[in-house]
């Protein structure tokens, strides 16, 4: 890549499948032109910045890539777009923040970006990450190491680090004639975006499949709804469109997980010739099927799922 | 919780009521599989079936019985109207209406050996397996015949003779059937995979005969040493798993407003006579037709190729059906119960209906000698053709087993083997496979199934069916 500089890009998300909706940006980032994802960060949750409201699950993103500011900007939105629109357009609060922290020897300010960014000497969860992923990194201004600015930074005592996998867990369930798996999530909202992505996995080999579809799901519960009765209605409905829809998995997002479930589903169009074909899928079965929280606080789902 | 057992004699154990069992349980096993079952948790099952309201005779087990959800795979039990009994799609399972389909045909096994790969793959593109769809012949009409008629809308479309629909179970059509009942979705999921095979355990074989037990028997049922036989095993579709879906979600609450103990949420039922019960019952017979015209097309469809791959007419293949027969199904039919004839809502499982000789349902061409029961094997080694016996009238609501049954688990399969492995040795054997997917080969590979010779021993010494016929593989299409 010709004129490509390291770019530091924060991620940041406090409603629904927060880890899966980092893993589902990084993948979007993978794929935009003109960037390559170098690396990752551990994943940081922390308390959120202004007014009350969820935690926030960080992280960041080392790029090479020779696209101005700018243009990395409307990239950067339009993947916000693709993982927060619903919520966007009917919820009004975001589900995803993606920022430009740092540009490898850039400063650059116009109406619609600074670089670097305007709070990054104020955000541990910003500046830890970028350090990690850069630590020889230096402010273009004045020169000075990032290093020393995440010395003087005011510290979140509740920060807990994390490593980012490339996956959820995923066990298989020995079950004699059907199919099964355990996954495990920090919180449900992730635990469904787990279990959906290990169900998918079911049919194909999700490393054979790239995110070029994307297809809204919702359901509505009951109120009185429990965990396994959630989970079950999910991965049903989920089951609905990878079967109906010919729908071979990639990712799995879920924006909303209150009364109502909403997510999307990416992947691409099913074909026998270049995705790795494993089992059809008949149905989500109530047997031997658990959810709950774990006494370490993390979410854990056993499925089995007739094929 | 651990289950009692009593070896009654060689082949039957009893399952001794205890904890909240109605009846007792009745398993048809040999010593040495009862040996590595003690500790399965599909022994549970048939205790958990027990409990249901309104069981009547006994919870049964098969010889090839595993682990399944609800019930277990391999599992008949009957439920009395009269007596508070009950329907529960978990005694059905997903795949309402999966069963097995044998053509016998003019050919020999010598001018299928000729053109092997050619068939294979004309056998292949014929009838997709797997996760595919396919487009639907217009000739067939709407969905809403075949869900009313089953079998019949083949012969409506010039594509099966009127004869053949006595050789299918029930005449190939449930007319409790009432297509309104199965929802726009299940028609999507369904629809677009009509005269297609599905994944799982699903196939398509050539075989050839390659033992006769009973020559009168073999004859009747047009059975030839050394001749080539077409053998289907498909289901419902997207279409029936879509229904139970949808009806085990209104059978969850029906049973929490009748106020049924239930020791597994997939045992969710209804009382037999309630709307609830009706509902499913009705829907499940609609799915049941739909899964008896995928499994007509597809024969329909594999003859065909069968035909222009060995360079033949349809005429000189010769083929006639022998059997169609359900492996998961729940319907009324009149058995003997306490002394009495009375009419049952007979559940089974993963087992076949195996009427023995002179029963009134029986088309006239096998009435004196029992309906035909086909028990596949695994890709790798043999298949049976029984015929059923008095002994299933008296024991078993008139059933007996579906096939070799699982041994190992999906999972444990795909450590044990790789789908290379597997392929060689298959071919070592004479056999040609052609596959969806590597997953198929691996987790269908022989060694994760029971010989199923040792289960239709069981069967055979039970008294509940006999001997006819073995078959041998030659060319299998998996899913």
């Amino acid at each position: 890549m010709d004129g490509a500089r390291d770019v530091i890009v924060g991620l940041g998300s406090n409603i629904g499948s927060r880890e899966a909706l980092l893993r589902a940006a990084v993948d979007l980032l993978a794929a935009t032109p003109g960037v390559a994802v170098r690396a990752r960060s551990d994943l940081y949750e922390t308390a959120p910045v202004g007014p009350p409201q969820a935690r926030y699950l960080n992280a960041a993103v080392r790029l090479r890539s020779a696209l101005d500011p700018e243009a990395l900007l409307d990239a950067l939105l339009s993947i916000e777009r693709t993982l927060g629109r619903e919520r966007r357009v009917r919820w009004g609060a975001r589900t995803l923040d993606l920022d430009v922290l740092w540009i490898d020897g850039v400063a650059h300010r116009s109406p619609t970006l600074t670089v670097p960014h305007a709070e990054l000497a104020r955000r541990e969860f910003a500046l830890r990450p970028l350090v990690a992923l850069c630590p020889d990194a230096r402010d273009p201004r004045d020169g000075a190491p990032l290093a020393r600015a995440l010395d003087a930074v005011e510290r979140d005592p509740t920060l807990r680090a994390r490593p980012f996998a490339e996956a959820f867990s995923r066990d298989d369930v020995e079950h004699t004639a059907d199919e099964g798996f355990v996954t495990r999530a920090a919180d449900r909202a992730d635990l469904l975006a787990a279990a959906t992505e290990a169900m998918g996995a079911l049919v194909v080999d999700p490393a054979s499949v790239v995110a070029l579809r994307a297809v809204p799901v919702s359901i509505v519960l009951d109120a009185d709804a429990t965990d396994d009765e959630r989970v079950f209605a999910w991965l049903s409905e989920v089951l609905y469109h990878l079967d109906a829809g010919r729908l071979a998995l990639r990712r799995a997002v879920v924006l909303d997980d209150g009364e109502a479930v909403r997510g999307v589903l990416f992947g691409e169009h099913l074909d026998e010739s270049r995705h790795a074909m494993r089992s059809a899928l008949k149905a989500v079965t109530w047997h031997a099927l658990e959810v709950g929280a774990q006494p370490d606080g993390s979410w854990r789902a056993q499925v089995v799922v007739d094929v | 919780m651990k289950y009692k057992l009593e070896a009654i004699d060689a082949v039957r154990w009893r399952i001794p009521m205890q904890g909240a069992m109605r009846v007792e349980g009745r398993v048809f096993a040999d010593a040495a599989m009862m040996t590595s079952l003690h500790d399965d948790p599909c022994i549970a099952q048939v205790a958990n079936v027990a409990t249901l309201p309104g069981i009547v005779g006994a919870a049964l087990a098969m010889p090839d019985f595993h682990w399944g959800y609800g019930f277990p795979i391999g599992g008949v039990a009957a439920f009395d109207p009269e007596r508070g009994g009950v329907v529960s799609p978990g005694g059905v399972g997903y795949d309402i209406n999966c069963g097995v389909r044998l053509h016998t045909t003019a050919l020999e096994a010598d001018a299928v050996d000729a053109a092997r790969g050619r068939i294979a793959d004309a056998l292949q593109l014929a009838v997709p397996a797997g996760t595919v769809t396919a487009k639907r012949d217009p000739r067939l009409g709407d969905l809403d015949a075949m869900l009313a008629e089953g079998a019949r809308t083949l012969v409506n479309a010039g594509l099966a003779d009127e004869d053949d629909l006595g050789s299918i179970e029930e005449g190939g059509c449930l007319r409790l059937a009432e297509p309104s009942l199965v929802s726009d979705r299940a028609r999507e999921r369904g629809g677009q995979q009509l005269g297609t095979l599905g994944g799982g355990n699903h196939f398509l074989e050539v075989d050839r005969v390659a033992e006769i037990y009973d020559e009168a028997l073999a004859e009747r049922f047009g059975l030839r040493l050394g001749a080539v036989t077409l053998l289907v095993h498909s289901g419902s579709r997207g279409l029936g798993h879509a229904v139970c879906e949808e009806l085990l979600a209104v059978m969850l609450r029906a049973s929490k407003s009748a106020g049924i103990e239930l020791p597994d949420k997939q045992l969710a039922c209804a009382p037999l006579g309630s709307p609830e019960a009706d509902r499913y019952l009705r829907a499940m017979a609609a799915a049941a037709n739909f899964a008896f015209v995928n499994r007509a097309l597809i024969a329909h469809k594999a003859l065909g190729a069968l035909a222009k791959s060995t360079d033949r007419s349809r005429d000189a293949v010769g083929a006639s059906l022998l059997y169609d027969v359900c492996h998961n199904i729940a319907k009324f039919e009149e058995h003997i119960v306490d002394g009495a004839l009375r009419r049952v809502c007979v559940h089974r499982k993963g087992a076949t209906r195996a009427f023995g000789p002179g029963h009134a349902l029986l088309p006239e061409r096998y009435r004196d000698v029992g309906q035909p029961v086909i028990i596949p094997g695994d890709m790798g080694r043999y298949s049976y053709v029984m015929a059923g016996l008095q002994g299933a009238m008296d024991e078993t609501f008139g059933s007996a087993c579906h096939g070799a049954g699982r041994l190992l688990a999906r999972a444990a399969a795909k450590k044990a083997s790789t789908g290379a492995a597997v392929l060689k040795a298959l071919n070592a054997k004479g056999i040609t496979l052609r596959a969806a997917s590597v997953n198929a080969i691996v987790e269908e590979m022989p060694e994760a199934y029971k010989d199923v010779a040792d289960v239709v021993d069981v069967v055979a010494r039970a008294g509940l069916a006999r001997r006819v016929a073995r078959l041998e593989p030659m060319i299998v299409v998996k899913g």
